[in-house]
């Protein structure tokens, strides 16, 4: 050996030693992600830290896309995603901590159509609906309601439900140039709410104050249903997801087990989800 | 008299008394008592004008009354709209400047490093004497900016400089376009990229645990990347195909600096299945090559085959855990080439991983001399190896740092004039790397 130097040795063997320590030291649980499933997410967290005290959870929203982020660079323990990771979500997440990540799914949604409680129109096929997001269906008058102009509201790009929406209602198209993106679904159903000849979507637990449209399929017409969204007959069902960097251990494993249990998804159901059993 | 005569005489005195009195009233002041009711009248007329002027007034602003809050409303909303109908207009055109800005990603790399060397190695065939000679430095080892342009699903573009060693060179120039048609999601790219072969070298250096790459990718594969068209596929879920034509001489060489001597072109085929936490790879590369320009210098051929291994795994609680690991067998010179390397990943936790790798490169495994190149300024050797211990750190989000220790052992064939000793000789540089990274 040539490095005659043992100072430099010790050095190393310090600086290993104090790192291990600053990385294995306690910390709160941070979740982010997801705004679909912000709201369960908060409520999860109030409710584990009251059965649990002395585990601080801090819960923020920002969209999937955000949350996935985060967990790939290191600045969230959990990360909520209303959409399935991408490919190349995934080989940044394997490059960096050399696993697959877990994905679980945590609570089941159908991704909702959202129209003011005024307006006339009770349902809507896909196609009508992807007309409406291309831009090439305009006026309520088309589909059997006022000879008004249509109000398009929907999610910024880093959100979950907007890429879900695309690659499900969309197949893939482009939305339309005059849609309003709004920064979270309860801004789209506060916009709808208000405006009478406006639609949005959204996961379905913010659907209050507005009308649910039911989607027209071959096999009948649907609305977000706990037996729906199961059965997958309604056609936007989505699972919402948990991720973490690695396998589940310590206090997150045990809060994942938790919200999976009997009482985790009862929770799932005062919000407005449906369960994932 | 009597009382009642009395009476009546009063009375008829009193009445005399009063019209006399009447009379002389009428009489003393007859136009004060008319003025006074002129004057009552005007003042009454002139108070019913009055009157009626408020009357009126007070309609008029009745009216007035009525009438304002609407036109106010009115004129209060459409100044609303007509802001509102600028505002949104300047909106979608913020949205619009935004989606376009969207659609350009931005990234890159610095990495900053001070190395310190024990240089034990012999410089040069033509003076080939042990120069001992330990140095130490600091510099900025790359220094990289990334734009790629998606301005639909069917296209990309990317340009992708260094800054690095104070010069600027191109790294990275291409075109992308991926069919929208079929699941296999063919894409074909043109341009200087990354030659599609094994795991080494398509890995970026910002997210590899060591300093630098094997011997074996940078005897073989010099710069990593070249010029030439490549068609990515991926006929079943998790198999992917790249098939490319490339020049055949990398963005580093010196003597072809951006064009090919050779009229057929080199080819390189990669197959690699990911199981999950398994993925293995096939590549193969076959070409024709020069090294000299002069017109009749002879072409000859170039070929490699190699096999790649990736492994990854997370032991609990520690972390993750990666196992890498490459070998290619190719002719060169028309000598066989050979090299490999195996590296194995630790984290642990979330922050902190170690590395350590093992390769080698022979550039003549059927012999251990290198007799073909002895002519050449630059002496190669029989064989390269290197050892390689790495830790590294995440600072925060972007930045890491790293600590290398690297021992490089050259083996080499001495004649007897050089060495009397021994006509066989190792020699060995140890390095330490001190590197600071920001990614974004």
């Amino acid at each position: 050996m040539k490095f005659k130097n043992i100072r430099f040795w010790a050095s190393l063997a310090l600086v290993v030693i104090l790192t291990c320590s600053f990385v294995m030291a306690g910390k709160a649980i941070t979740i982010k992600g997801s705004d679909t499933l912000l709201m369960l997410g908060q409520r999860w967290a109030e409710l584990y830290m009251q059965k649990n005290p002395g585990v601080v959870i801090q819960v923020t929203g920002g969209g999937s896309g955000v949350g996935i982020a985060a967990l790939i660079n290191g600045s969230t323990d959990i990360c909520q995603a209303s959409r399935s990771m991408k490919d190349s979500e995934k080989k940044k997440l394997r490059e960096r901590y050399f696993n697959m990540g877990t994905e679980i799914p945590v609570a089941k949604d159908g991704v909702t159509i959202y129209v003011n409680e005024k307006n006339p129109v009770d349902e809507l096929t896909l196609d009508q609906i992807r007309d409406i997001y291309t831009g090439k269906t305009t006026n309520w008058s088309q589909l059997g309601g006022s000879d008004a102009k249509i109000i398009v509201y929907g999610r910024e790009n880093s959100s979950g439900t907007y890429v879900f929406f695309r690659e499900s209602a969309m197949k893939n198209a482009d939305y339309t140039s005059s849609m309003q993106s709004l920064p979270g679904t309860a801004a789209v159903v506060n916009a709808v709410a208000k405006d009478k000849f406006g639609i949005g979507y959204g996961g379905a637990a913010y659907a209050k104050g507005v009308k649910e449209v039911a989607i027209k399929t071959a096999k009948g017409s649907f609305r977000p249903t706990a037996e729906t969204v199961k059965s997958g007959q309604y056609p936007l069902a989505r699972d919402l997801y948990w991720y973490l960097r690695g396998k589940p251990s310590g206090e997150i494993k045990k809060m994942v087990a938790w919200v999976l249990s009997p009482e985790g998804q009862e929770v799932v159901k005062k919000v407005g989800y449906f369960t994932v059993k | 008299m009597s009382k009642v005569k009395v009476m009546i005489f009063s009375l008829a005195v009193m009445m005399a008394c009063q019209t006399a009195f009447a009379q002389r009233s009428r009489t003393a002041k007859p136009d004060t008592a008319v003025i006074n009711l002129q004057q009552r009248m005007e003042a009454l007329t002139s108070q019913v004008n009055s009157l009626g002027q408020e009357l009126s007034s007070a309609k008029d602003q009745l009216n007035k009354q009525e009438q304002t809050p609407v036109q106010v409303v009115e004129e209060k909303v459409s100044a609303a709209h007509d802001k509102l109908a600028g505002m949104e207009e300047r909106m979608l055109t913020a949205e619009s400047d935004i989606g376009g800005l969207k659609k350009l990603k931005v990234s890159g790399y610095i990495q900053t490093r001070f190395e310190y060397v024990n240089h034990d190695k012999i410089d040069s065939a033509a003076n080939s004497v042990d120069t001992k000679a330990d140095s130490s430095w600091f510099y900025v080892r790359r220094g990289r900016i990334k734009f790629v342009y998606t301005p639909s699903a069917t296209s990309q573009y990317c340009i992708y400089p260094d800054f690095s060693k104070n010069t600027v060179t191109l790294k990275e120039a291409w075109i992308t376009l991926s069919e929208p048609w079929t699941a296999m999601k063919f894409n074909l790219t043109m341009g200087q990229m990354n030659w599609p072969f094994g795991v080494e070298i398509e890995r970026s250096s910002s997210v590899r645990e060591v300093p630098e790459r094997s011997t074996m990718s940078g005897a073989l594969f010099k710069g990593e990347r070249d010029r030439g068209v490549k068609l990515n596929f991926t006929p079943v879920k998790n198999l992917g195909v790249d098939l490319g034509v490339y020049n055949g001489y990398g963005v580093d060489n010196s003597t072809f600096t951006w064009f090919d001597p050779t009229k057929p072109k080199d080819v390189v085929g990669r197959v690699r299945y990911d199981f999950g936490l398994v993925a293995l790879s096939g590549s193969w590369y076959e070409g024709r090559e020069k090294f000299s320009s002069s017109k009749d210098s002879a072409d000859h051929y170039k070929g490699r085959m190699g096999g790649a291994l990736e492994f990854y795994h997370q032991f609990l609680p520690v972390g993750g855990t990666g196992l890498l690991a490459e070998v290619v067998k190719g002719e060169s010179r028309e000598k066989e080439v050979m090299g490999l390397y195996v590296m194995g990943i630790q984290n642990i936790g979330d922050k902190l991983g170690l590395a350590f790798r093992v390769d080698s490169y022979d550039p003549n495994i059927s012999s251990d001399t290198t007799t073909f190149n002895t002519t050449a300024a630059a002496l190669e050797y029989d064989q390269t190896s290197n050892i390689s211990l790495a830790v590294n750190y995440w600072w925060d989000a972007a930045v890491r740092l790293t600590l290398a220790v690297d021992r490089t052992l050259y083996h080499t064939n001495m004649t007897l004039a050089q060495n009397p000793d021994s006509q066989y000789k190792t020699y060995q540089d140890d390095k330490i790397t001190a590197q600071m990274q920001i990614k974004f």
